[in-house]
């Protein structure tokens, strides 16, 4: 089993793709009328980032049996080159010893983490 | 910034927040590969071991969001943002099937003078067998429920 990891750019044009136009997730007037500084791209798209990690690490299973649990710690901005990582854990998740875990994270071009987590799924042909 | 309709110890836990179905088409999953730019072959084909196109994972949830949760908090609680997030991720979601979702407000709590809820989502087929749980946290934006304000 081989990590693999994802580095997406997150443009304003895939952010309102994402979350729709005229929000906080994709209009900048619209994230300072929120106190948010600017649009911050939304955190599902970062978790589909660490998902698509995954599934290309563990295949179907993480398709049918995967978990992901994470917090967002700090916002990606438009323009933002965000990189997924996985670290494997020494024991099994859940006492299942069918079944795997990582420590996960999202790091942005500066290499500030801006999403940690964890997520499991079973090890099997990918 | 929208006032609320909910005062904080009017937020009940149990509520209802949202029911949806969503058809799985070609369509709407090659608009969701587009957005995520996402090539995996079970996705873009059907590859071996489904033979059928499936959805990634986080798919329906998305889809999902605003009628089964957004709506709901922004109309009651305001404007709200993404704290934290779970999914377990049961079974595929195939190509041309139609997947029900039912969401329930089921926490709430203050910390470091902000306030949360959290909110989970049930996914099922058609034979009401679960394909996604979804658990998310949301601070609340709005100035009223903003304690360092």
């Amino acid at each position: 089993m081989q990590i693999v990891t994802v580095t997406k750019t997150a443009t304003m044009e895939k952010m309102s793709q994402y979350s729709g136009a005229g929000n906080f997730h994709s209009d900048d007037k619209a994230g300072e009328q929120s106190g948010l500084g600017g649009a911050i791209v939304q955190g599902g798209q970062l978790v589909g980032y660490l998902n698509e990690m995954m599934v290309r690490t563990l295949g179907v299973g993480y398709i049918a049996g995967g978990a992901i649990s994470v917090n967002f710690i700090k916002a990606v901005r438009p323009g933002d080159t965000v990189t997924t990582h996985a670290i494997r854990k020494e024991t099994p998740a859940d006492g299942d010893p069918a079944r795997i875990e990582f420590d996960i994270w999202l790091e942005n071009q500066h290499g500030e983490k801006c999403t940690v987590g964890t997520a499991s799924g079973h090890l099997t042909e990918a | 910034m929208q006032s609320v309709k909910l005062a904080w110890d009017d937020i009940q836990l149990g509520t209802e927040t949202g029911r949806v179905d969503i058809a799985i088409t070609d369509a709407v999953l090659d608009f969701y590969l587009s957005t995520m730019e996402l090539d995996i072959a079970w996705f873009t084909t059907g590859a071996a071991p489904y033979g059928k196109r499936i959805a990634p994972p986080d798919m329906v949830p998305k889809l999902a969001m605003e009628p089964l949760f957004q709506d709901y908090l922004n109309g009651n609680i305001g404007q709200n943002i993404r704290a934290k997030q779970a999914f377990q991720f049961i079974a595929p979601v195939f190509v041309g099937t139609t997947v029900h979702g039912v969401g329930h407000l089921v926490e709430k709590y203050e910390r470091r003078g902000r306030r949360f809820v959290t909110v989970e989502g049930v996914f099922t087929d058609d034979s009401g067998n679960r394909l996604v749980l979804d658990r998310r946290t949301q601070m609340l934006l709005s100035d009223d429920f903003n304690m360092r304000s």
